[in-house]
């Protein structure tokens, strides 16, 4: 379990940090899709959920492409950072927060639209103006989305594999995350830490599914 | 444009619904618009608080544009609180918070009643702690029209405000509400499809129908064009009068009108002094040429005949009375006109049963 260590820490790190970056970054997202009339919602939809249908090597494989130093966009970071996007910590959140996007959105957009336009109106009507009206009523009222999109997000990012070993290679303390310590355990046959680490990931998973669902029988939704 | 008018040209269309039409509405006492279901009223009241952005719209409020081609105000800064028929009450805060929401936002400096009057005249003292799903639909209506005039708007905007509640409840507070308004000198417009409740609240009619606004009337000349107009309404009259005592024992609240008493099945609620305003159906009115001893019928007052209108092809006759300087109507049959002999300028005693002047359910 100690020579495990590692890798627990690391993935943690990844996933609390993908998380907190996807709340930023989902979180417009989402309001903006649950709001708009505009007429390339749909398309913004697809590709927000592409990652849901993608197999993770196919982001992985085009993600590594666009962290070359020859691209502008690998070639900036190199020159901002003086480290590559390719098999670094930064690269990896990257793609997590790609490949994760759908699990933040879709349970944020689906609790907006729960909400609903007579709130807004109402709030409106009452004098506060649209970033007061979200914070005031959107906000509190889509606290069980919040926490549903958080944790599946979390937890998605735990869980992944191809993308991760596509951008992030195998490098210990680097980029070697628990599934993919879990492989290498597996590739030399040290079945005890690879039962280690399997149970430990299905048990953390079972807990925190279980604690979300408690949370939102204990909290039923106000909206409706 | 006067100073103080609310100024629109709709034409408005949704799917195969149209509004169209122009209004100037003077931005004092009550402005109620009415119409059946359907006709728009509430529509107008979207587009005025700036819920429906449709481009054929004009609003302008005191000669300033809310609305004019690609200029736009938006709703939050307009200070319309609308009292929605749905209620909208937040869910995730308690009644209280639903006020501190709308106060948190009001402005400063308003001469208008102050929280603690405003909960009184709602009736809502005693659901401040409640979380609001679990009021009921009357409450409900008490805590959003609370809500909003704990925001101190310039105009507020009424949809069928207390369609919920029940019709003795809605008697007692809609005097109570009226007199809130105009000591506030609140504007205010109010949609409702019951002529019962408009009589209690208006100064002047908009009158909605088939998706047009129609001419802006005095309420007298609306309750005198009742019955003959195509819209089903019944012929009425107004009667204002005061409250001069309450009865406990009969339960029976005494109302002076000019020189006469009238009373009505007790308002307990509401205090002597209060002015109401009682919708008075043609039918409900009979009239006597002589003698009204013996009747059961308490509410006798002197009147003089102004008009006879007997509606030809039909049993009735509609009879304008004065009563004092307000008017009055009576429907009576053309052949109780013949047998009295009834002539304009003829005094005579004006008969209501206590009873029809009991709160009507809708």
């Amino acid at each position: 379990m100690i020579e495990s260590a590692p890798a627990i820490w690391l993935t943690l790190r990844l996933a609390l940090v993908t998380t907190l970056i996807l709340f930023l970054v989902g979180t417009p997202l989402a309001w903006w899709l649950a709001t708009t009339r505009a007429r390339v919602k749909p398309v913004v939809e697809a590709v927000t959920a592409l990652p849901l249908v993608l197999p993770p090597t196919v982001i992985g494989f085009y993600l590594l492409i666009l962290f070359n130093p020859g691209t502008p966009v690998g070639g900036a970071w190199v020159s901002l950072t003086g480290d590559t996007l390719a098999f670094s910590f930064a690269g990896l959140v990257i793609a997590s927060v790609i490949y994760s996007l759908p699990f933040m959105v879709q349970p944020l957009q689906t609790a907006f639209e729960r909400v609903g336009r007579d709130h807004l109106e109402a709030a409106a009507s009452l004098g506060a103006g649209p970033w007061d009206t979200f914070r005031s009523v959107v906000a509190p009222l889509s606290l069980r989305g919040f926490v549903t999109a958080g944790v599946l997000s979390f937890i998605h990012t735990v869980g992944e594999f191809g993308v991760v070993l596509m951008v992030g290679g195998n490098i210990p303390g680097r980029t070697r995350v628990v599934s993919i310590a879990l492989y290498d355990h597996v590739e030399t046959l040290d079945y005890a830490a690879a039962h280690a680490l399997a149970l430990g990931l299905i048990v953390v998973s079972l807990a925190v599914l279980t604690a979300v669902f408690l949370i939102n029988r204990r909290y039923p939704v106000h909206a409706g | 444009m006067p100073d103080k008018a609310l100024d629109i040209t709709l034409d408005h269309r949704r799917g195969r619904f149209r509004l169209t039409g122009t209004a100037q509405l003077p931005l004092t006492g009550v402005t109620g618009i009415c119409g059946s279901s359907g006709a728009g009223k509430t529509s107008l009241l979207r587009v005025i608080a700036g819920f429906d952005r449709q481009p054929g719209n004009r609003i302008a409020c005191a000669g300033a544009y809310w609305q004019e081609g690609r200029q736009f105000l938006a709703p939050h800064r307009r200070r319309t609180s609308l009292a929605f028929q749905d209620t909208r009450l937040f869910p995730h805060l308690t009644v209280a918070g639903n006020l501190d929401f709308a106060a948190a936002r009001a402005p400063a400096g308003w001469s208008g009643p102050s929280r603690n009057d405003i909960v009184a005249m709602t009736g809502i003292a005693a659901l401040l702690d409640r979380p609001t799903p679990e009021l009921s639909g009357g409450e409900r209506q008490r805590v959003a029209l609370a809500r909003a005039l704990v925001a101190r708007p310039r105009l507020l905007l009424l949809d069928e405000p207390l369609s919920a509640l029940d019709a003795t409840a809605r008697r007692a507070l809609l005097p109570a509400l009226r007199d809130t308004l105009r000591a506030a000198g609140l504007p205010a417009l109010h949609v409702s499809h019951s002529a019962e409740e408009i009589v209690a609240m208006a100064d002047r009619i908009l009158p909605i129908a088939d998706g047009r606004i129609g001419e802006l009337r005095s309420l007298d000349a609306w309750l005198a064009g009742l019955g003959d107009s195509a819209d089903g309404a019944e012929p009425a009259a107004l009667i204002t009068g005061r409250i001069t005592a309450q009865d406990d024992a009969l339960c029976l609240t005494r109302l002076s009108v000019g020189d006469h008493a009238l009373a009505l099945p007790g308002l307990p609620a509401l205090r002597a002094g209060t002015e109401i305003r009682l919708h008075v159906l043609a039918r409900d009115v009979s009239l006597a040429t002589g003698s009204t001893d013996g009747l059961s019928i308490r509410n006798r007052i002197p009147a003089q005949v102004t008009a006879l209108a007997p509606k030809p092809d039909s049993a009735w006759c509609d009879v304008d009375l004065d009563i004092g300087g307000q008017s009055l109507r009576a429907r009576i049959t053309r052949a109780a006109m013949q047998e009295l002999g009834l002539t304009p300028g003829q005094q005579v005693a004006a008969l209501i049963k206590s009873a029809s002047l009991a709160p009507r359910p809708d």
